[in-house]
């Protein structure tokens, strides 16, 4: 599998088919760390779409000595964080899509994880996109802060925080 | 009072994955607030360490749209390659810095040219009036002209009355001593 490096090298002199391979290779991703905000699977995909589209005109901007991925999900946070200003989440759409799980029960991995990322999509969107760079995409606090254009001691204040909201909103959810 | 700092520590250990420094866990003992701020960061690190994402799959059609959806695909993306636009950008700041000392060395050139004539410049009447020489630069250069025609006459004077007196020194000096005039 050629490097990502690569691909961006020759996206960016013109060569669609790598573009494309760029796409195949992150549109999952993005849409995974979009999905599980914004709750709606049809506005996740056109903000999906709309972030790789940002990427392609903003690829001669990307400096390539860094590496492709958190600049992707830089502007598909750009994107979401766009896209919720305009509209809030849709929260019925997302609860028919995927059901919450009841308490009464007991709660599995996959509910608990379910529980958790529910609780998370409270939180700022900056709170949230960091929470999910590092908790699933498993990035350090380096690589999240030039994603963000943050400085490194504003994402650990971020990280911080975001924890501690969240702790907060599953306490109030129990 | 350094709950502020204890509790930047506690956040930083839970990052890191190790368990609270000495001197932190020292004032756990004493401070509630801050052991619960361990608490809180501590299970809600674990809490999502163990919730791994919600496995939602994607249209696998979406990135196809993506392509569909390139803006002037043809167009935008370049024929030429990065490396060369580089060089285009090149040539053109030359081409102009060239053509900008081209222009500023025709008009030193000129600017260092000796002054012409009156004459000369009265024959340039026929350039438009830009091209002229300005009016003050004109007198002054007619000024210096009719004097040193004046300074050619009153020497060609001077040598005729020196030229006269050799000639005629010998009967100027009779008259003298007779007493004619």
């Amino acid at each position: 599998m050629e490097p990502d490096k690569e691909l961006v090298e020759k996206a960016r002199c013109g060569s669609v088919a790598c573009f494309e391979e760029l796409v195949q290779r992150y549109y999952e991703d993005v849409f995974r760390f979009i999905v599980s905000r914004v709750g709606n699977r049809q506005d996740a995909e056109d903000i999906t779409q709309t972030a790789f589209l940002n990427v392609y005109k903003g690829i001669e901007s990307f400096d390539t000595r860094y590496s492709f991925k958190p600049w992707l999900f830089s502007i598909a946070h750009n994107s979401m964080v766009s896209y919720l200003r305009r509209k809030k989440p849709n929260e019925e759409f997302y609860d028919s899509c995927c059901p919450r799980p009841s308490h009464e029960k007991k709660v599995d991995d996959a509910d608990h994880a379910e529980l958790v990322w529910r609780a998370a999509r409270k939180l700022a969107p900056d709170q949230y996109s960091v929470l999910w760079m590092r908790y699933n995409e498993e990035m350090d606090n380096r690589t999240i802060a030039r994603a963000m254009n943050k400085s490194y001691a504003n994402v650990r204040v971020l990280v911080h925080r975001a924890r501690n909201n969240l702790s907060r909103i599953l306490n109030e959810e129990k | 009072m350094f709950c502020k700092v204890y509790r930047w520590l506690i956040g930083c250990s839970v990052d890191d994955g190790r368990g609270p420094g000495r001197m932190t866990s020292a004032h756990m003992r004493n401070c509630q607030g801050c052991r619960r701020y361990y608490e809180v960061q501590f299970e809600a690190d674990r809490a999502l360490k163990k919730g791994r994402v919600p496995q939602e799959s994607a249209d696998p059609m979406g990135p196809r749209a993506v392509m569909r959806a390139l803006p002037g695909k043809d167009a935008a993306l370049r024929k030429q390659p990065a490396h060369l636009r580089g060089y285009r950008r090149w040539a053109i700041a030359s081409v102009f810095v060239i053509a900008s000392f081209s222009i500023a060395a025709l008009i030193f050139s000129r600017g260092l040219s000796p002054e012409p004539a009156p004459h000369e410049i009265t024959k340039q009447q026929d350039l438009p009036e830009f091209a002229l020489p300005s009016r003050s630069k004109i007198d002054d250069v007619m000024i210096r002209y009719s004097i040193e025609k004046e300074l050619e006459n009153l020497s060609s004077d001077i040598k005729s009355v020196a030229r006269f007196f050799a000639e005629h020194s010998d009967s100027l000096i009779l008259t003298e001593q007779t007493g004619e005039n």
